[in-house]
């Protein structure tokens, strides 16, 4: 008995959709998201939080990008790589972009096997997905390691106005702790499916409760949130 | 759980969690790609313009949608979740809309302070939006080639005339040997065809040797050519060398290749 909410002892009356839905599930003293138990909203409602602060840090970017009087440095040749004697524009970016998507994709077949109860899959799912994160994080590493040494600080840049350089560090840095944190959470929880947790109803280090499959969901949330912040980092600083 | 499940059916669907076929979730995987590859492109292939802007938001914004409908689920909740999280990044736009108007007036008001002087109210209207709303501006003046070929013909020196064709407003920059041939550039240029005024800004040899002059290579910047210049450490004194390239420069951000700037001496 996960749920012994009052409601469902009796037959619930079916639920109406659309607007008058809607209305109804705000209104009066009650739990306004049915679909959704409270984990779910509250990861929703931190994700919404996140939210703002990367819009704050783009739109920040937006701001001294367009006010500047000095020449934006040109992304697309800042960020191109050399293989083969030959300068591809954006490619590292594209193949973290790659990545990130894919392990997006990963994360969403481990929630769905996570719910079949199918372990051995939603834990090679999860670490597959925690590998693409790491990976993600190493490629950071290394494209900062290399504007640094070509002397671009969050005080000026070799190209042009200076703000590149505190807008690059704040935004893809903020972003590669959310994937450098989500790595870490994904290696948690993977490991509690593995050793079947979530059936034996052992209990967390830090909750001392009983924890269910749905923690795989919230994490997938917060790993698809993480890809699609990127979305818009890789549309709007990189693109642009 | 099993039991509840089988009495309230559909209702309960929700607690055990979203089941969907794993070929929604690959198929989703293969559009994200296909959009990303697409963005990609956009700038592999250097599309510029309105439809760069155009393609990068509508991949950006479908990629989105894909992630939070599907990835996230959201298009299976009720309203009242839907709404409770989509609407108030709503209110972003809004503030993206504020401050693009901001900084678009910051931006006017720079160019504006860093261009002190005479002809400061000058470049205030000549100068056209940073963000490339130049409505205002008439096109179609006189092609640069039939300008040249005039300047050509009177044995004038005149380095790069089609640098600042813009508007119906001609600026001559470049060096003539003497002032006598450089005062005489700016009537050729005049009597060609769809010119409105002629801003003669050609430095006379003779009248001014303190200042160098330097031609626009690809991937000059102003902050570049000013460390340059004036030595590592001084690149913020860029808006001296604007201020004297007014004429040429609507925007210290918009240089041409082969475009010839007066270099003014740093003094103080």
């Amino acid at each position: 008995m996960m749920e012994p909410a009052l409601t469902d002892t009796l037959e619930a009356p079916a639920r109406q959709g659309g607007w008058q839905g809607f209305a109804a599930d705000w209104s009066s003293d009650q739990r306004a998201f049915k679909s959704a138990t409270w984990g779910k909203a509250m990861i929703w409602i931190f994700l919404l939080s996140d939210t703002f602060i990367f819009s704050c840090f783009l739109l920040s970017y937006m701001t001294v990008r367009m006010s500047t009087t000095v020449p934006w440095p040109n992304p697309s040749k800042v960020f191109s790589l050399t293989i083969a004697g030959k300068e591809t524009p954006l490619l590292l970016i594209a193949i973290m972009t790659f990545i990130l998507i894919s392990s997006s994709g990963t994360m969403a077949m481990a929630v769905n096997f996570g719910y079949r109860r199918d372990r051995a899959t939603t834990t090679a799912l999860m670490l597959a997905t925690a590998a693409f994160g790491a990976s993600f994080v190493g490629m950071q590493a290394f494209e900062w390691t290399k504007l640094i040494l070509e002397g671009v600080r969050p005080w000026g840049n070799p190209w042009g106005a200076a703000q590149f350089g505190s807008c690059f560090f704040l935004i893809t840095g903020f972003h590669g702790t959310h994937v450098s944190i989500g790595v870490i959470f994904l290696l948690i929880i993977a490991r509690k499916v593995w050793r079947g947790d979530f059936e034996s109803g052992r209990r967390g280090f830090f909750t001392s409760r009983k924890g269910r499959y749905e923690i795989v969901e919230t994490m997938g949330l917060y790993w698809h949130f993480v890809d699609l912040v990127w979305v818009f980092i890789f549309a709007l600083f990189y693109l642009w | 759980m099993t039991q509840l499940s089988a009495v309230h059916g559909k209702n309960m669907a929700h607690k055990e969690g979203q089941q969907h076929p794993i070929k929604l979730y690959l198929v989703i995987w293969g559009w994200l790609f296909v959009l990303s590859t697409c963005s990609y492109l956009v700038d592999f292939f250097g599309i510029h313009g309105y439809l760069r802007w155009f393609l990068i938001l509508l991949f950006m914004i479908v990629k989105a949608g894909l992630i939070v409908a599907i990835f996230m689920h959201m298009a299976w909740e009720r309203l009242a979740l839907m709404y409770a999280i989509l609407a108030p990044p709503g209110a972003v736009l809004l503030f993206v809309a504020i401050m693009a108007f901001e900084s678009d007036y910051t931006h006017f008001t720079r160019v504006l302070f860093f261009g002190t002087g005479k002809a400061s109210a000058e470049v205030a209207t000549l100068a056209p939006k940073p963000s490339g709303s130049g409505i205002g501006t008439a096109t179609a003046t006189a092609p640069p080639d039939q300008l040249k070929k005039e300047a050509k013909k009177d044995g004038l020196d005149v380095a790069k005339p089609e640098v600042a064709s813009e508007g119906r407003n001609i600026a001559l920059p470049g060096s003539a040997a003497a002032t006598g041939k450089a005062g005489k550039a700016a009537p050729v240029s005049g009597n060609a065809a769809g010119v409105a005024a002629v801003q003669n800004d050609i430095a006379a040899a003779a009248k001014a040797p303190e200042s160098k002059f330097y031609t626009l290579k690809p991937g000059d910047t102003l902050w570049k050519i000013a460390e340059a210049e004036y030595g590592s450490g001084h690149g913020g004194k860029y808006h001296l060398i604007f201020e004297a390239n007014k004429a040429l420069l609507s925007d210290p951000g918009k240089l041409f290749p082969g475009q010839v700037l007066r270099i003014p001496p740093l003094s103080g």
